[in-house]
Parts: C-alpha cells; sequence; structure tokens
C-alpha cells in the first residue's frame, strides 16, 4: 500500500505505531488549510508559523492518545485553533494586516484585480477587527467551509456557542463592510435608508 | 418574559441587528424564531438586514486560500525531520520529555532570519535520519571502509554494529544496510561513476535523498553554481572527509556538488563546496 493510498487515520496509526514517514505525509495533506486558519485567527505571521509549529509538534506526541472520536482533520484544526487563540491571549498581538498578498513586492495587477485584491483586502482587514474567538468561528464556518457540528468540535464549544458567535461576527462585519449603517439602525445601507452616519461598531459587542 | 421575547420585542416592531444576525445564524428556536421570521416576512428593512449578512458570507467564501510561504513551509519540514531523527523510531512512554523538547525547539527560533537555509540544515539531518533506517549503499561506486564513529549522524545515539535493527547484509550483496554507518568514500572518480546511481535514488522516497520538494528548494538556493533540477544526494565521504553529494541534472548531464557535513559555514549562509564532478 503506498502513502497516497492510505487515509488520515492510517497514516496517524502508523505514525504511532513507529512509521517515521506517515506524520510528514499527513501533514503535507493538510498544512495549507491548516496555514490559512492559523494565519487568519492570528493574523500575524510570525505567529501563525509558530502556533501552527507548536500544535503539529503537539499533535506529533499525541497521536498515540487520538482515539477517533472526530476525523483526523478535525482533530489536527482544534489543535492548531487552540495553539493560536493561547498564544494571542499569552501575547495580546496586534494585528498586523499582510492578508492575503505578500505585501508592497507584489508584480503590478490589472486595475481589475487590483479592485479585487482591494476588496479582498478590506473584507480581511473587517476579520481582524474581530475578537479572536469569533475570528476564528467565522473563519472555520464562512470562509473555509467546515459545519458548525465540526467548528464546535474543534473549537471544543458547544454549537450554540458557534452559531452565536457567527451571529455576532456577521452582523459586525456587515456594519465595517459598508452592508448597514450601525448596529442600532438595521437598515441597509441601500437604497431605501434615512438613517444617520455609522457611529461604528462598538459597545453592544463588548456589552454581550 | 423571557431574555428572547425582550429582546426581539413586541411580533410587529423591527428586531435588531443582533436578533437579525441570531435568527441568520440559527440560534433563535422554537417561539422566539417565530415571531421574528414572521415580522422579517411582511419587513422589507428586516429581510433586507438578512440579505446583508448573506452577502457578508459570499464575501467570506470567496476569500482566496493565502498558501503557505516556502520559508515557513521549509521551517515545519524542518521541525518535523528533527522530530523523526532525534526520537526513537516508535513514540510512546519512552519519549523525551516534551515540554523539554518543545522549548528546545522553540529556541531554535531565534534563527528566522535564516529559516529557509536553516532548512538545508535540516535536510541533511533528514538524510542522515533517512540514511538511519534505510541506507542502502550500493558497493560499486565506492568502498565501505568508514569506521563506524566516522560515519555516524551526529545525533544518533551510539549503538553497537550487532543491534541495528533491520540488517539484511546477505554476504554476496552489494547492499550494505546499516544504520547509517556504511558511509561510501568517494575520490573524484569514482564520485564521477556513482552519479547516476545516486541520481536514481532520488526518485525513492525513502532513499538516502531530499525527499521534501521544499527542503529539496532550499538546498537549491544554497550550492552556488548549482544549475538543473535536484536528482537525489547522499550522505559520503569525500577523500575521507564527511561530506554530502547532491547531484543536479541539467538535460542529459549529472552533476555532483560535494558540500560539507553542515552544507555551509554557517546558517544563512551558502553550501560550502568541496568539490563538483561531473
Amino acid at each position: 500500500m503506498t502513502a497516497a493510498e492510505r487515509s488520515d487515520a492510517d497514516l496517524l496509526r502508523a505514525h504511532a505505531a513507529g512509521d517515521a514517514f506517515a506524520f510528514e505525509e499527513l501533514v503535507r495533506r493538510h498544512r495549507d488549510r491548516l496555514w490559512a486558519v492559523a494565519l487568519r485567527t492570528t493574523r500575524d505571521r510570525e505567529e501563525a508559523a509558530d502556533a501552527l509549529q507548536d500544535a503539529l509538534i503537539s499533535a506529533y506526541k499525541a497521536a498515540g492518545s487520538f482515539r477517533g472520536d472526530s476525523a483526523v482533520t478535525t482533530w489536527l484544526h482544534r489543535i492548531v485553533v487552540n495553539a493560536c487563540l493561547d498564544r494571542m491571549r499569552r501575547r495580546q498581538t496586534r494585528a498586523t494586516v499582510q492578508l492575503p498578498g505578500e505585501g508592497p513586492h507584489e508584480p503590478a495587477d490589472s486595475r481589475d484585480q487590483v479592485a479585487e485584491r482591494d476588496t479582498r483586502m478590506v473584507v480581511e482587514a473587517a476579520l481582524g477587527q474581530l475578537p479572536a474567538e469569533q475570528r476564528a468561528a467565522i473563519v472555520l464556518v464562512d470562509v473555509e467551509g467546515w459545519s458548525v457540528a465540526e467548528t464546535a468540535a474543534m473549537l471544543g464549544v458547544p454549537e450554540g456557542t458557534v452559531k452565536s458567535r457567527c451571529a455576532r461576527g456577521r452582523a459586525r462585519l456587515a456594519v465595517l463592510l459598508g452592508h448597514l449603517r450601525n448596529p442600532d439602525e438595521t437598515a441597509p445601507v441601500a437604497p431605501r435608508t434615512s438613517g444617520g452616519p455609522g457611529t461604528g461598531p462598538s459597545s453592544r459587542e463588548e456589552a454581550r | 418574559m423571557t431574555a428572547d421575547e425582550r429582546r426581539t420585542g413586541p411580533p410587529t416592531g423591527h428586531s435588531d441587528l443582533d436578533t437579525l444576525a441570531d435568527l441568520h445564524a440559527g440560534v433563535l428556536e422554537g417561539r422566539s424564531a417565530e415571531r421574528v421570521r414572521e415580522h422579517v416576512d411582511g419587513c422589507r428593512r428586516c429581510a433586507a438586514t438578512l440579505e446583508a449578512l448573506d452577502a457578508v458570507q459570499g464575501q467570506l467564501r470567496s476569500l482566496p486560500a493565502p498558501g503557505m510561504p516556502d520559508a515557513v513551509a521549509a521551517r515545519l519540514d524542518a521541525a518535523l525531520a528533527d522530530l523523526r531523527t532525534e526520537r526513537p523510531a516508535r513514540t510512546g512512554a519512552t519519549a523525551a520529555d516534551p515540554e523539554d523538547e518543545l522549548e528546545r525547539i522553540r529556541l531554535r527560533r531565534g534563527r528566522r532570519l535564516s529559516r529557509a537555509i536553516a532548512a538545508v540544515a535540516a535536510a541533511v539531518v533528514v538524510i542522515a535520519g533517512a540514511g538511519a533506517i534505510t541506507a542502502i549503499v550500493r558497493a560499486g561506486g565506492g568502498n565501505d571502509t568508514v569506521s563506524s564513529a566516522g560515519g555516524r549522524a551526529a545525533s544518533a545515539p551510539a549503538q553497537p554494529q550487532s543491534e541495528v535493527p533491520g540488517a539484511k547484509s546477505a554476504p554476496g550483496s552489494a547492499e550494505s544496510d546499516t544504520a547509517g554507518q556504511a558511509v561510501p568514500d568517494y575520490d573524484r572518480a569514482s564520485l564521477r561513476a556513482a552519479l547516476p546511481e545516486i541520481a536514481a535514488r532520488g526518485a525513492v522516497p525513502q532513499a538516502t535523498s531530499v525527499e521534501s520538494p521544499t527542503l529539496r528548494a532550499a538546498c537549491a538556493t544554497s550550492i552556488p553554481g548549482a544549475q538543473g533540477t535536484l536528482r537525489g544526494a547522499q550522505r559520503i565521504r569525500y577523500e575521507g572527509q564527511p561530506a554530502y553529494v547532491f547531484v543536479y541534472a541539467d538535460g542529459d548531464r549529472l552533476t555532483g556538488f560535494v558540500v560539507t557535513e553542515t552544507c555551509g559555514s554557517a546558517p544563512g549562509r551558502p553550501a560550502t563546496v568541496l568539490d563538483t564532478v561531473s
């Protein structure tokens, strides 16, 4: 049986049984998605890289205790997201918005590409305004497409908490992205609103 | 009156954004959800708010995957290779204290400026580690005359040759399977003759080769003058000196770059090339 034919669970079992290369194969399969989650959760390349490395080392060591109650990907995501949130709690990192490009040295784009990239940057920046735990839920459910149940398993919280965090996060993003004027004025921005100027999505979030 | 009822207000009134977001996310249940939904069905303003929340989700869904930078990938490869080579093959109760190991790996992060090049050093470790498991050194190109102490990977524990697991050196066999101890000693002529064999071995995932594309790329950029595609790598002794050879294919031409045991003089420095053989 070649590595390509082995399931994630097979690889994890093989690793626990002493297969020297199985874990690296498993990581190669999933690291891009894990990286995306780590980067969007921490908002900082160095933090994301550190968190991902810590998480994978932990997973390497803990593989023997994996019980198969969830999918291997869920288990890996849980370890990675927890590592990210732990690091953020410890260090209180400030968001450094560098997503999704490589910074000022990107090659010149066409006007359409610039507009599209600008839009993405605005969305990424808005995501960065959310509290870390809200953002983690939004990233997993809305950006990465995991189900509420899977996300709940990854975050180690009840499904209702995931839904609630997503609700708060989306509401705030709707304002930040200009779809709605402000949290107290639910009317959409266009075309039939008469609300005053937006006051920013501030106090309600913290109050809840 | 329940908390939900207070929040949703009278059935006919507008709901606030959080309540609508709760309805949208499936937080509201039962009667609370019904009351809000009844209102939304007849209210363009609240319905438009739900559409705005849909639009937010659409924008989030369309965000592109950021893609792992090569330097991060190289660093992860190096960290995992370290774990593989510095621990017993079998993970378990006899493993070193995980906290110590984490701390050791954290300390290594001081060299952030040289991550990609550090991966080259890790590639060397990979080669040595892979050698501990699979070193199949064909005698054709060189002589297995190196003493076990000299040929052993620096991180490998001392181990009597008789305890090497999996040894299968049948008499007369061209293979000598050891725990990385039998390192072929080449001179210029014998290395030239062995280049095709080393290049061919590079295609085997668990052979003594640079297996990770990322590490391969890091190596490729650190060897001055290397051109073409890295095809294989082998831990060797070159005229008696511990070394590695990286075999590049440029068209039909194979070139072996013999580099020092540490690849470069220091992390972040280019590989130190002892000789180039083609």
